[in-house]
This record gives structure tokens, C-alpha cells and sequence, in this order.
């Protein structure tokens, strides 16, 4: 966690930030309505909360720039609308994602049974080799807790997630949770490019071969 | 009449009054938010919908005026009034704390030096200072004339007379900038004078020819002219109402039977839902979809800043209302995350009633249809008509959103969702829903057009995610000269065709096969 915070994000006026960055990823915000992604990416741009956003419509935007491990990253954040009538819409948009974030709401039940729905469309449309980070929203409304973290890290594990409870009202783990997930897509990243770099060996091959 | 020129300051600040509202709002109605309060928590006194009954058969709208002009901006001049007493000049040193130990009060310094001199012979009498208000140096600018303390080297007397120099020199400088701001702020009044004097002749017009002579008027050249102006507040919901028509031949009675029998449903679906909270959560997402949830989550994010559709809000059950009832006459459609919005603007203009006529009306238009049922090949052919009116239009920003393949359902989908209520201030949200009235769906795509020729020079410098983020949070000093002189340049034709023959055209495309070009979804 001290990493974490000393991998903070880069200033506005920073230069590095407007220069190249060395990754650029597109992460898409999935989830229920009201578990709370505009309200996390809202944390997340201005550092603070408010309970006043308004409900999304189709989708949303955000970038943002991080420092981690010295690397400057680039997250083109999109915010999709929760309601299942939209779905067929963001769907298109799992394509283009490097990453998923999938957001449920600890107080919600209701939000924590729709995961598996959620994660059915992301391998649907995305397949097997995107990063997904499970996120449980809310960690500040304790009292009303439906969803006990436990319950959280077995569906994680089982999936093959990366998994955090945050919360977006108190700042608890959100910059945390993003940086890990930098890491993670990065690793990703690291692991097709070695693939990518294996696979122009074969063409070689077939190159003499054929001479 | 006070009361819809109240409306068009309410909208004027509608984005900047959050502040205010926010510290006017309890916080126990809004817990976070993001969480539904389980037992609904007996409304507190609700100011404004006294003043809305007051009302009687008056307008919502002037109701709503009424509500701020009573609640909102008293409490916004009450906070504002002791700055202003605390400054009632100008200022040179403003943050220089004032010293304690003061031997003189600065003013009697300044009013030494000014006998000395002989400016001023004797203090003028209360009336005069007050016309002087626009300059009265004050605060630590007259301290230069001041001695020094005992225990520093004394002034000599150059030093003395250039200290005076300079003094006059900062009150004549001061003077010249005073005098300016008070010019500045005097044409500011002008113009909103004459703003209010154009709105109050309008209404006239509207009250008196227009509204009683509707059909033969409304398609006039003098009438479409005066309407691309802006409906007076006083007459919008009215001639909003009249444009979209009842088609449907909705009676009030009819929404009554639709509002009881929403309010069954929430009453069983509320019965259920406590007592199996856990054991339906294997039910579907369309399932709760359906179970008017959704709504109840909404509406508290329904132009959250204005402090009138949440929990407690005056206008929150109204909202409720509407949008319940719209879900059991229309089934089929169903609740739509974005008609919060359009039901909601409606609301602020219209008695209830009419207000769920005109929505439901507007939601059976084929555009409002094809979007809130998420028909993916209509949306797809309204898209393609607003690219070839893009290209027209726009042909260096279509080549550069083109190579990024950035496609319009990015931004569109938002604007046309909500009709614009959620992207622009909602006063200029309310001028595009005017000529939107006024010239139907075409004019939706056009002002989308008019924002990109607005910001085009930006636009043009900035890379897909940048662009999207733009358009998606417009900037909030957007006004409506600017975007309605630019919505005035875009032309709505094509070789020729206009809106509607293009869009058939694309509509006979699609019935051949025709592949489709456009990035967007597919299904």
C-alpha cells in the first residue's frame, strides 16, 4: 500500500504527463446501475466525492495519467451506463478494451449476483485475455453491508481476478486498486508482446523452408 | 410579471448555484447518494410546494420561479450581502490585514488631508456620500500620509510630499478603474433590461395573437421567427404541449388509472422486496429492471444541483409520479435511464397531467422510439444521416473525428437520449427543446452540429479520448448566442435533399442489404 501511494498521479502541469506515454490502456467501467463507477472515476480525476452526479447516459470519458514504477501510464477510462437496456450498446465497446473493471456494490446483493452475469458478456465479447479487476464499492456504508468480502476473494479467485473493496465517498483503495490494475494490464501487455515476438520465428521457418 | 423572468434566472445559475444548494439541502436526505434510503423519511417542510399550491392552475413553471425567487435567492443575497457591506468602495492593499494598534483611523487621516488641502471643506452630508459610493478610497491607502512612528527615522520632506504624490496618484488611479466597473456594470443592466423588456413584449405576442390563433399561426414566417428567438418561460410549457400534440389521445384520467396503478405495483413490489431482499437475488437483471427500482435511484440523479427532485425535494414525488405511470401505460419501452431527465424538464413547465401527456407524446416521436427501445439499426440510419450533414457542414472536423474513427454514437447517444438536458444548461437546454418543437428531430441533430462548429477550433487540436471527454462534459459557459448563431450556419440540406429524404434514403439502403459503414453496434 505504501508503494501504491508514493506511485501517485502524475500532476496536471507535469511534462511527462502530456508527453508520450510509455503505455496507454482503454479500460471499460461494467457493473449495476448505482454501484458507483461515475462516483469512482469522479474520485479518481478530482480526488474528492460527491453525492450530487447525475445518472449516465450511454457512456462516459475520463483519462487519466499515472506514474507507476517510474512508467507514465495513460488510462482512457470509459464509463458505461448500468442499465441493462444499454448493455447491447457498451458491449461493442468490450472489444476495444485492454482492460475491465467490474464494479458491484457491498451493500447490494442484488449487484454482487449480477457479477457472473457481467462476467459472462466480458468473455463473450472481450474473451479470455483481458484483465478484469473485481471491485466491491462502497467499503464506507459498513453497517449495510450485504457482501462479505469473503464472498468477494472466492469469485476472484475462481475467475482468475484481481480483486479490491474500495470505496469512492472515503478514497479508500481507489488509486490502489487503479495502480495494481496498471500493473497488471502491463504484465498483460508484456506477456502478448512475447508472444507477438515468437510468433515471426514461424514465418522464418517456413521461409527456408520453403527456399 | 415577475414570476418567468424569476425562471430565466433560476436556469441562468442553474450550474453554479451548487454550492449554495448544497448547504441549503439536509444531508441526512442524501446519506451518500449512492444509497437508497430504505424507509422512505417523512418529507420535511416543503416550502415550495406550498408555494406551488399556492399556485393553483398557475403554471409549474411560474410556481418554479416562484420557489426560487422565495427560497433560493434570498438565501443566495443573504450570504452574498455581507461582503458587499464589508466593501463599500474599492480597495487598493486589499489583503493587508489591518493593524491594531492604529494610531489614527485611516479615513480621519484621509479627511485631514483633504481639509488640509482644501478638497473637501466639510464633511459631505449623508446623501451625498452615498451618490459617492462608486469611490470612497478607504482601507490603508491614506496610512502613506501618516507619519512615521517614534521610533523610526522621520519622513523628510521630500519624502512627505512625494508619499502625497503618490497618494494621489493611487485615488486617481482607483477613481478611473471605479469609474469603469461601474460603467461595465451598468451595461450589464442595460442589456439585461432590455432582455427582460424583449421577453415581456414576446409574452404578449404569444398570450394575446399566437396562442389563441395556434393553428393558423404556428407555421407563420413572423411566428417561426419569434419562436427560434425563445419562448417566454411564462407560455414555453404551453406552446411545448401544443407543438408535440396528443397523438394518443391521452386524457388526464388516463394517467390518473396509470398512476394507481403504479403506485399498486411499488406498494407490492415494496411488500416483497423486504421481506425476500436476499433470496431474489438470483432474479434477472430485467427483472428488477422492470420493478420500477431503477426509477427510484434515478430521480435523486435527476439535475441533483437544483435540489427539487430528491428525496424531500418538492418535486420528487411529481417526478416519481410520471415516469411510473409512463411505465405501466408503455410496457413495451419501459423506464430508460435518460427519461428522468426529459420527464423532469417537462416537469418544471408543465402541471403534472400535462406534463405526462406531452412526455409520453414525445417518446412515441419515431426518433425518441428508435433510441429509447435501443433499436440498433434505426439509431444506426440516424447516425448515418447526421454524418452526411456532418461532412457538409464540417469537413475538416469530419476527416479528423474519421481518423480516429471516432463515430458519433460516442457523443450523440448522450445528447440525444436526454434531449440535451443533461449536456447544456438547462435555460439553453430549454431554447433547443423550443425549436426542437418547432422543427422536429432534424433540429436535434443540427444543434449537435452547432456544438462541433463551436468548438470546432478546439476540437481540431485534440485526439480521440480528449475529444470524447470534451464533448461528453460540454464547458458550462457555453451561451445561447454563441451555440444558436452557430446552430443558425449549419444547413440542413444535401445536395438538395433535406433531413427527411436523406434519412428515407438511408432507411430504402438498409431494406436493399446494404453493408454498413459505420463502426457502431452491431447485432
Amino acid at each position: 500500500a505504501m508503494a501504491a501511494d508514493r506511485a501517485g498521479a502524475a500532476p496536471r502541469d507535469c511534462p511527462k504527463a502530456s508527453l508520450e506515454p510509455d503505455h496507454l490502456y482503454n479500460v471499460l467501467f461494467v457493473g449495476d446501475s448505482h454501484v458507483g463507477k461515475t462516483s469512482f472515476l469522479y474520485r479518481l480525476h478530482a480526488d474528492s466525492f460527491t453525492p450530487n452526479l447525475t445518472a449516465t447516459v450511454g457512456l462516459d470519458y475520463r483519462i487519466k495519467n499515472l506514474v507507476v514504477d517510474n512508467k507514465h501510464f495513460a488510462l482512457r477510462l470509459w464509463d458505461s451506463a448500468g442499465q441493462e437496456r444499454y448493455h447491447s450498446m457498451t458491449k461493442q465497446f468490450f472489444r476495444k478494451a485492454d482492460g475491465v473493471v467490474l464494479m458491484y456494490d457491498i451493500t447490494s446483493q442484488y449487484s454482487f449476483s449480477d457479477v457472473r452475469y457481467w462476467l459472462s458478456c466480458i468473455q463473450e465479447a472481450a474473451g479470455d485475455g483481458v484483465a478484469v479487476l473485481l471491485l466491491g464499492n462502497k467499503t464506507d456504508c459498513a453497517a449495510e453491508r450485504q457482501v462479505p468480502k469473503k464472498e468477494g476473494e472466492v469469485l476472484a479467485k475462481e475467475h482468475q481476478l484481481m480483486f479490491y473493496e474500495c470505496s469512492a465517498a472515503s478514497g479508500h483503495n481507489v488509486l490502489e486498486s487503479m495502480v495494481s490494475f496498471c500493473r497488471l494490464l502491463k504484465a498483460r501487455e508484456d506477456e502478448l508482446k512475447n508472444k507477438a515476438e515468437e510468433v515471426p520465428k514461424a514465418p522464418q521457418k517456413k521461409k527456408s523452408c520453403c527456399w | 410579471p415577475p414570476a418567468p423572468l424569476g425562471f430565466t434566472d433560476v436556469t441562468l445559475n442553474s450550474r453554479n448555484t451548487y454550492e449554495v444548494s448544497r448547504r441549503r439541502s439536509a444531508p441526512e436526505h442524501l446519506p451518500h447518494g449512492a444509497t437508497a434510503p430504505a424507509a422512505p423519511a417523512p418529507p420535511p417542510q416543503e416550502p415550495a410546494d406550498r408555494a406551488r399550491h399556492r399556485g393553483g392552475i398557475a403554471s409549474a413553471g411560474s410556481s418554479f420561479a416562484e420557489f426560487f425567487a422565495r427560497n433560493f435567492f434570498t438565501k443566495r443575497t443573504k450570504e452574498l450581502k455581507p461582503a458587499v457591506q464589508s466593501a463599500p468602495g474599492w480597495k487598493l492593499f486589499g489583503k493587508v490585514p489591518p493593524r491594531e494598534n492604529l494610531p489614527k483611523d485611516s479615513k480621519i487621516i484621509q479627511q485631514e488631508y483633504e481639509a488640509r488641502t482644501g478638497r473637501m471643506c466639510k464633511p459631505p452630508p449623508p446623501s451625498a456620500r452615498r451618490k459617492n459610493i462608486e469611490f470612497e478610497p478607504l482601507s490603508t491607502t491614506a496610512l502613506i500620509l501618516e507619519d512615521r512612528p517614534a521610533n523610526l527615522p522621520a519622513k523628510s520632506v521630500e519624502e512627505a510630499l512625494r508619499h502625497r504624490q503618490e497618494y494621489d496618484e493611487m485615488v486617481a488611479e482607483a477613481k478611473k478603474r471605479e469609474i469603469k466597473e461601474a460603467h461595465k456594470r451598468k451595461k450589464i443592466m442595460r442589456e439585461r433590461f432590455k432582455q427582460e423588456e424583449n421577453i415581456a413584449s414576446a409574452m404578449v405576442i404569444w398570450v394575446n395573437e399566437i396562442l389563441p390563433n395556434w393553428e393558423g399561426m404556428r407555421g407563420t414566417r413572423r411566428v417561426r421567427e419569434l419562436w427560434w428567438q425563445g419562448l417566454p418561460p411564462s407560455v414555453r410549457g404551453k406552446v411545448w404541449s401544443l407543438a408535440v400534440g396528443n397523438e394518443l389521445n391521452i386524457t388526464p384520467e388516463l394517467y390518473e388509472i396509470f398512476l394507481s396503478r403504479a403506485k399498486e405495483r411499488w406498494k407490492s413490489f415494496s411488500e416483497t422486496s423486504s421481506e425476500n431482499d436476499i433470496e431474489d437475488a438470483g432474479a434477472s437483471v430485467a427483472d428488477r429492471e422492470a420493478s420500477l427500482e431503477l426509477i427510484k435511484l434515478d430521480i435523486s440523479r435527476t439535475f441533483p444541483s437544483l435540489y427539487i427532485f430528491q428525496k424531500g425535494g418538492p418535486y420528487h414525488d411529481l417526478l416519481h409520479s410520471v415516469l411510473g405511470a409512463y411505465t405501466c401505460y408503455r410496457p413495451d419501452v419501459g423506464y430508460v435511464q435518460g427519461m428522468s431527465f426529459i420527464a423532469a424538464v417537462l416537469i418544471l413547465n408543465l402541471e403534472e397531467a400535462d406534463a405526462f401527456i406531452a412526455f409520453a407524446n414525445l417518446l412515441n416521436k419515431p426518433c425518441q422510439l428508435a433510441f429509447f427501445r435501443v433499436d440498433h439499426s434505426m439509431m444506426l440510419k440516424y447516425f448515418a444521416a447526421f454524418e452526411v450533414f456532418f461532412e457538409e457542414n464540417l469537413p475538416k472536423l469530419f476527416l479528423h473525428f474519421k481518423s480516429y474513427s471516432l463515430t458519433p454514437d460516442i457523443y450523440l447517444i448522450d445528447w440525444i437520449f436526454t434531449l440535451y438536458s443533461k449536456s447544456l444548461p438547462l435555460d439553453l437546454a430549454c431554447r433547443v427543446w423550443d425549436v426542437f418543437c418547432r422543427d422536429g428531430e432534424e433540429f436535434l441533430f443540427r444543434t449537435g452540429l452547432g456544438i462541433l462548429r463551436l468548438y470546432e477550433d478546439i476540437l481540431l487540436q485534440m485526439d480521440f479520448i480528449h475529444i470524447a471527454q470534451f464533448l461528453t462534459k460540454l464547458p458550462e459557459d457555453i451561451t445561447s448566442e454563441k451555440l444558436f448563431s452557430c446552430i443558425a450556419a449549419i444547413q440542413m440540406q444535401n445536395s438538395n435533399k433535406k433531413w427527411a429524404q436523406v434519412f428515407a434514403s438511408l432507411m430504402k439502403d438498409n431494406k436493399e442489404g446494404d453493408k454498413n459503414h459505420s463502426p457502431a453496434p452491431k447485432n
